[in-house]
């Protein structure tokens, strides 16, 4: 074990780390017309977790990237600042003779993502636990699935949860990480053969069955199961991740060609079948035609970006109640992004946009630099997921697609989601860390 | 008057908090820019190879002089025009010598030419390793080894 | 291989990141203003919680509709519930509906009726202040109809055919809005309650209800013909008689005329078949008028389209009336000579609002000219106390009217309506309309009754349209529909309310004795 200085880490670190108290005080000032500087605890908290994690990195000699923990510490540090401004009474956690409201729960959560995160950074050595048992692992994601349909419980019309005694689960989340795990694993080994060998359906190449079969049934059970469990965000992104992978894999635009046009056909026949289906998309098209009703999350939320403006109405200083009821419903978990774009404006959200930005491209670096395939596929896979539910939640708060129940991931309250992001995180710390000591052993050697 | 104050404060505060955010953009461009820009400067070295000879010296220009000369893993030297690096000098043999590279470092063997090859002035009469920086002599022409 | 694959991969996401950021900038930057200005915007709604709007009156300077702060919560209070659908509600919690939604900005103050005014406050960031109202409307004729209407759903839209002002408009079952309109907590079990009630009372009926015109259509096909040349008062079909106890088929349908009631059938001109509502006389008219011919008149008339009460920007919207089936941008082609020809008399797949009628009969009485109606007559200064400023803002006055048919067509078809009230074989109909009968002596009413047949078990609605006075050589002051749902025939419940209210008018606005 010897030291590695992470300097450009530690120097993005220091004022990230200012925005969480700096944040906490200006939305105290807002709120409560005083120069209270309010209890600041909880932003100290998030401080030290992720000073924490840098020393820890630090002192385990971690080569890894050193931009995707400040990238995560700046969308996280966003995102604790507004949960702080929302109303705290919102979600929270009470057990073991305490109760914690929303913004202390979401700290709880980063911390236990943050300790998991470590492990896998520093003490995940060698790939070949994911490598080598790809199956099984494809099929713990298909037990989480039937899991979650056998005894999950519904919140707001889809079956997403599994109650674990003190906490609930999203399986979801965690089934994203298996999916990708087992995607780079089959693709890493079967990639050579889908590239070359060729098949010709008219002007499209198409892949070779016997190699594509499996990962392709497999994929069907889990778009089948997440649209049945009515969960179209979580459908959508798998979807996103599949197309993703196989590109970077084979390198074939005609692959992820055929894959939208099954993609269009796969929604025409669901808008045909599934009523829910319907009114998501009617909505998407026309929020307006039924303000009150259907329409209510979409329009509200359009109404808050055109609160927010270019500057922002201010850190609580938004119309996040009125009347004693939300003005945006679900304002901490699927319409968080509306929130910052409220009360920080349209700079707020570039700033977040930038900062999702510079993870992505960071993770896709992590990939290109990944001593072999699989660690590059895997990184791929990771950093896909990611960016793409970010990019599915936004657009689908700006209306620019169909809204789907999917969480900003590091910003939105949960503590699957938060947990299930910092596995990725901790996975793509491991990757970089692999390629930058492998460099290493080749000059030295 | 308070309100006052407060509401100027307040307005210095939010905007501190944007600034704030625009200042870490600032500085994670500044990394990411470095980082490209010591991407790039590997990418440099590994387009330019393994090593380049810089013509110092050729009495019929040819190679001409000044120029410098990418060079391969393996590297023939003469007269004869088939060679890697051809060179024309009455007093070059027409297969004169090879300049290798083999695992880490450079290596120059005489093939049996009629004036031998000198390196840093010193004629060799087995394969010789070369450090950057080597000066090289075969008939009248004089070259350098560079990174 | 998979480095250069990741390359590409970043193109496309940057491709996508460009994408969201454009639509974060679309509604930020682009729609920021005009969604800022929407009524339901919360912002809007939180506002307009605490500022107070500004009164209405009836035309005689009544409160009709007056604001508070309650608990610092601007509550409304509404004197009235015959004026509900006319002046709508102003919900802290379900939005503005009718006047209150059109005239918004004016009622709570972010608008100025001076264009010059209006920037200044921009300039200068001022205070909102609340404007009044005055309507067209007097409350006495208002009431007066709601309660002819009673329990019975229904309307009753009443109109000056010389200038378009509204001088009532009833919906029926109505409902008090103050219980909806202050403490936003407590209005929900309220509205629940009214969203609940199969009577449907948030339904405004008078603008928005659609019904079978049945006999009183009738008016609309002679116009159109008289207009178009096709018939002249004196033109019969001699078929007709026989046709009387025959029926009369077209393409193979049997049109069978209404029960008598033990009238002979005739060789019947225009003044004889409206009086007795033949409707074998009005297929032949329809017919003869062609397809073509009646829908053309049917859109000249403001059939087929959604149209406003009041200006297009300050305005009450009435929903579009049919002739034929509904389609998307209007009234669809005649499938038929058997829809054209009961078309003709008012059924087939006829339906109309009651303002539209009440247009119609205003447009015969107006000499061919069909007046653009409006219901607001000022705007002015806020004044408490529960009186109207005499600070006139801005005059809503007539914006004239449209001519939808000649002068003698006009003439033609008044003096037909006026035979159906009054005539010997008219007045076994629409008798009961007769404003003498209610104490003017010294006028007369024209109108035509309908009793619109909605097949199987359920009783018609009762309609009835008309003016007064209509003797020639008067002007006519009002014009009328009534609507009575399933009120049994026209001659029994909607022509003596018609009757009674235009004979009410008549006397307080002193045109009667």
């Amino acid at each position: 074990m010897r030291l590695t200085w992470r300097g450009a880490e530690l120097g993005l670190l220091v004022p990230i780390l200012l925005l969480v108290p700096l944040g906490f005080i200006v939305t105290n000032v807002a709120l409560t017309g005083t120069f209270e500087p309010g209890p600041l605890e909880l932003a100290l908290g998030y401080v030290a977790l992720f000073v924490g994690a840098h020393l820890v990195l630090v002192a385990f000699g971690h080569r890894g990237d050193q931009l995707i923990l400040p990238a995560v510490g700046a969308m996280g540090a966003i995102g604790i600042v507004i949960l702080n401004r929302l109303p705290q009474d919102l979600a929270g956690t009470a057990g073991f003779g305490v109760e914690l409201g929303m913004t202390a729960t979401q700290l709880l959560w980063f911390a236990v993502g943050m300790v998991v995160m470590l492990v896998i950074a520093i003490g995940l050595r060698d790939d070949g636990i994911l490598r080598h048992y790809k199956y099984t692992w494809a099929a713990i994601g298909i037990a989480l699935l039937v899991a979650t349909l056998l005894i999950g419980y519904e919140v707001n019309g889809a079956r997403l949860w599994i109650d674990l005694g003190p906490v609930s689960v999203q399986p979801g989340e965690f089934l994203k990480i298996v999916l990708v795990v087992f995607l780079a694993g089959y693709l890493a080994e079967t990639r050579t053969l889908l590239t070359s060998a060729r098949m010709r359906i008219g002007f499209l190449s198409v892949p070779p069955l016997p190699y594509f079969l499996p990962m392709l049934a497999l994929f069907g059970v889990v778009m089948l199961m997440a649209v049945r469990l009515n969960d179209l965000g979580t459908a959508l992104l798998f979807f996103g991740i599949f197309l993703t992978m196989l590109f970077v894999a084979t390198g074939r635009r005609s692959y992820v060609l055929i894959g939208l046009i099954l993609f269009v056909a796969g929604a025409f026949v669901a808008y045909q079948l599934f009523g829910h289906v319907q009114l998501r998309v009617n909505v998407w098209l026309d929020p307006f035609a039924d303000p009150l009703g259907a329409g209510f999350q979409p329009v509200r939320a359009i109404y808050a970006f055109g609160r927010g403006g270019i500057f922002g109405e201010g850190l609580g200083q938004g119309l996040v109640t009125l009347g004693g009821s939300l003005t945006i419903p679900f304002v901490h978990t699927d319409f968080i992004f509306t929130a910052i774009a409220e009360e920080l404006g349209l700079l707020g959200a570039f700033a977040l946009l930038a900062f999702a930005a510079v993870f992505v491209f960071r993770g896709l670096r992590i990939a290109a630099l990944a001593r072999d395939d699989f660690g590059a596929l895997l990184a791929v896979g990771l950093t896909a997921s990611l960016g793409l539910q970010t990019l599915i939640i936004i657009g689908g708060n700006t209306k620019l697609i169909p809204l789907t129940g999917i969480t900003l991931p590091f910003v939105s309250y949960g503590g699957s989601s938060i947990l299930a992001s910092f596995i990725m995180v901790g996975l793509l710390l491991a990757i970089s860390h692999r390629s930058a000591t492998g460099a290493d052993a080749d000059a030295a050697g | 008057m308070t309100g006052d104050i407060l509401r100027v404060v307040l307005l210095v505060l939010q905007l501190g908090f944007v600034a704030l955010l625009y200042l870490i953009l600032a500085r994670f461009a500044g990394s990411l820019l470095r980082d490209l820009r010591s991407a790039e400067q590997t990418q440099l070295a590994s387009q330019s190879g393994i090593g380049r000879l810089s013509v110092l010296e050729s009495p019929a220009d040819e190679p001409p002089n000044g120029t410098t000369i990418a060079l391969g893993p393996i590297n023939s030297l003469g007269r004869n025009v088939n060679n890697t690096i051809f060179v024309e000098d009455d007093f070059v043999s027409a297969t004169h010598a090879m300049l290798t590279f083999r695992g880490r470092s450079w290596f120059v063997e005489d093939q049996g030419s009629t004036n031998g090859t000198y390196v840093n002035g010193h004629r060799i009469d087995r394969p010789v390793a070369l450090s950057f920086g080597d000066e090289l002599t075969i008939g009248r022409v004089r070259m350098r080894l560079d990174r | 291989m998979i480095a250069t694959n990741v390359r590409r991969l970043a193109f496309y996401l940057v491709l996508a990141f460009a994408l969201v950021s454009g639509s974060v900038v679309w509604w930020q930057v682009v729609e920021a203003q005009a969604l800022a200005t929407r009524a339901d915007n919360p912002e809007v709604i939180a506002a307009r919680r605490t500022l107070l709007r500004g009164s209405i009156f009836d035309s005689t300077g009544q409160l009709l509709a007056s604001s508070e702060l309650v608990n610092g919560l601007s509550a409304r209070t509404y004197t009235d519930p015959a004026f509900t659908h006319v002046i709508g509600y102003s919900s802290l919690r379900f939005g503005t509906t009718g006047l209150e939604r059109a005239f918004e900005d004016l009622l709570v103050g972010q608008a100025d009726p001076n264009p010059l005014r209006q920037i200044m406050s921009d300039i200068l960031d001022r205070q909102p202040e609340p404007r009044d109202l005055t309507l067209t409307i007097d409350r006495r004729l208002q009431d007066f109809a709601a309660a002819e209407l009673g329990a019975d759903a229904g309307a009753v839209v009443a109109i000056d055919p010389q200038t378009g002002a509204i001088l009532a408009m009833v919906s029926t079952p109505t409902f008090d809005a103050t219980a909806i309109s202050g403490d936003p907590d407590a209005a929900q079990d309220p509205m629940d309650a009214l969203r609940n009630d199969p009577a449907e009372p948030l339904l405004p009926r008078a603008r928005q209800g659609l019904y079978v015109p049945g006999s009183i259509m009738k008016v609309f096909t002679a116009a159109a013909a008289l207009d178009a040349g096709v018939i002249t008062p004196d033109t019969t079909y001699e078929d007709q008689p026989r046709q009387e106890t025959e029926g009369f088929v077209v393409d193979g349908f049997t049109i069978r005329e209404h029960d008598l009631g033990g009238i002979q059938p005739g060789l019947w001109p225009l003044s004889e078949s409206l009086q007795v509502s033949s409707n074998i006389f009005f297929a032949h008219v329809g017919l003869e008028l062609g397809a073509e011919g009646f829908l053309d008149a049917a859109q000249r008339f403001g059939f087929c389209e959604p149209s406003t009460i009041g200006p297009d920007d300050r305005a009450l919207n009435v929903s579009a009336s049919f002739v034929t089936a509904q389609a998307e941008d209007g009234c669809a082609p005649f499938s038929g000579d058997v829809e054209l020809a009961t078309a003709s008399f008012g059924q087939g797949s006829t339906a109309v609002t009651p303002v539209q009628m009440a247009l119609l009969a205003a447009a015969v009485a107006g000499d061919g000219v069909m007046p653009h109606p409006y219901v607001v007559s000022d705007i002015r200064a806020h004044q408490e106390g529960g009186t109207p400023s005499e600070t006139v803002l801005q005059r809503l006055g007539s914006s004239g009217g449209t001519r939808v048919m000649s002068s003698e067509a006009a003439r033609a078809t008044r003096s037909a309506m006026l035979d159906a009230v009054n005539g010997e074989l008219g007045r076994l109909y629409a008798g009961q309309a007769d404003i003498t009968l209610y104490g003017i002596s010294n006028q007369r009413a024209a109108g035509k009754t309908g009793t619109a047949q909605l097949g199987g078990e359920q009783a018609p609605h009762s309609w009835f349209i008309g003016f007064a006075p209509a003797q020639d050589e008067a002007t006519p002051a009002i014009a009328i529909a009534v609507l009575v749902e399933s009120g049994g025939s026209g001659s029994g419940r909607a022509a003596p309310i018609g009757g009674r209210v235009m004979a009410e008018y008549l006397r307080f606005s002193g045109a009667g004795d």
